[in-house]
């Protein structure tokens, strides 16, 4: 049977009615939680009731976020959110779902993925802040970089190098191991002269945004954040993002997976580099792969009150992150997407 | 009644896998005249209140839709 899917305008997500049971339960808890309301519970059928309490929910969690415009998907088992023919007992999806000790039809999935894309290019912001206050981009870019390890899925160069080692490399950090694996076979002829290298990429993105250092301390940004002007604004923004006290680690880890199609966000060196060609590379190698890979924060939840709960702030969670993502990006890069 | 507590209501009963809280009865296995029946109503009422704590209305399976109770 083909399991319906139903659109709604704003936000961008998804419910699949599979699992009765389960959604009747995650819709005593969103009940509970106030998400359904009295209007809500007045419209038609349980599933208007569901989609018009999450959608007003997560504009409200989502809102502010004026680029990097996160969506929401509800599925009430994980196999529903994957493509049909891509579920496989190996896949990171059901490794984690193991650790988990969890049930795949058991979990009630909430997926975090991008609405729109949205680039911003550094184009020199880098030199013209090290000018005014050494090291402070560079923080900046490794504090930026760990905020967007525990987020949804951004393409910044230090991904961007790590989906080169998926594409390209066999898993490595170069080009090495690929070419010596190739030249220990007979025929040298199989491997290919066009292996994208790992100094095609410094070329392209160089290593001070691949791996950027932490070399303010919190102390160090303190000072600078009372400066005027843009060294300060960076400075806060960049202090925002390590905030203690408000980011609580989401409860359910996340597992990534390929479905939602693209990067809430994408840091580019210029307009020039190879990241879009390495993106393109890594969705064809997706497409020819059964890995299930980086993509999508999923927040796994059984259908209780205290899980439930635990995966709505969990989504809130990521969105503030988002937002505080955005206001340090605008700062520190040109959005050259949406023009 | 509200439509939250409407609401609240059948989700109990489809979330208790379609079965009447307390007597263990499948809704679906109930027939439209036993269901109309007033003797039977008033249990099914009396089993749904107990277990939602309101007053209960149509409580519809997501299999097979059942006329609202007499």
């Amino acid at each position: 049977m083909e399991i319906p899917t139903i659109p709604v305008t704003m936000p961008d997500w998804y419910i699949y009615q599979n699992n009765s049971q389960h959604t009747a339960k995650v819709t005593l808890a969103l009940i509970d939680l106030g998400v359904i309301t009295e209007e809500d519970a007045a419209l038609p059928t349980v599933q208007q009731s569901i989609e018009s309490g999450m959608a007003r929910w997560f504009e409200r969690v989502s809102s502010g976020i004026q680029y990097m415009k996160p969506s929401l998907t509800m599925a009430d088992s994980h196999e529903q959110l994957s493509l049909k023919d891509y579920y496989h007992e190996d896949d990171n999806l059901n490794r984690l779902l193991t650790e988990l000790k969890l049930a795949s039809d058991s979990v009630f999935t909430f997926a975090m993925g991008a609405e729109k894309y949205v680039e911003f290019c550094v184009n020199g912001k880098m030199a013209e802040f090290d000018k005014l206050a050494p090291g402070l981009y560079s923080t900046a870019l490794s504090r930026l970089y760990g905020a967007a390890d525990s987020c949804t899925f951004m393409a910044h160069p230090r991904e961007v190098k790590g989906l080169c080692g998926a594409v390209y490399w066999m898993g490595e950090d170069d080009e090495k191991g690929y070419l010596e694996e190739c030249y220990g076979e007979d025929e040298e002829d199989q491997c290919p002269e066009d292996i994208y290298t790992k100094a095609e990429l410094e070329a392209s993105l160089p290593p001070e945004l691949l791996a950027p250092q932490d070399v303010l301390s919190d102390e160090d940004l303190a000072s600078l954040a009372e400066v005027d002007g843009q060294v300060g604004d960076l400075a806060r923004a960049v202090l925002a993002l390590n905030g203690k006290g408000w980011h609580k680690k989401p409860t359910f880890p996340y597992a990534l997976n390929k479905h939602s199609g693209c990067a809430v966000a994408t840091l580019r060196n210029n307009l020039e580099d190879d990241t879009q060609r390495i993106l393109d590379d890594f969705d064809q190698y997706l497409g020819e792969s059964e890995e299930a890979t980086e993509y999508t924060a999923l927040f796994f939840a059984n259908p209780t009150l205290e899980s439930v709960k635990s995966a709505l702030e969990g989504i809130e969670s990521n969105c503030e992150m988002l937002r505080r993502m955005e206001t340090a990006l605008l700062v520190m890069a040109e959005k050259t997407w949406p023009e | 009644m509200t439509h939250l507590e409407q609401l609240r209501a059948k989700m109990t009963i489809v979330a208790n896998g379609g079965k009447l809280p307390g007597d263990g009865v499948k809704l679906c296995q109930l027939d439209k005249k036993t269901i109309q029946a007033a003797k039977y109503g008033a249990e099914l009422a009396k089993a749904i209140e107990g277990a939602v704590g309101v007053q209960p209305v149509c409580a519809t399976p997501p299999w097979q839709s059942l006329p609202p109770l007499p």
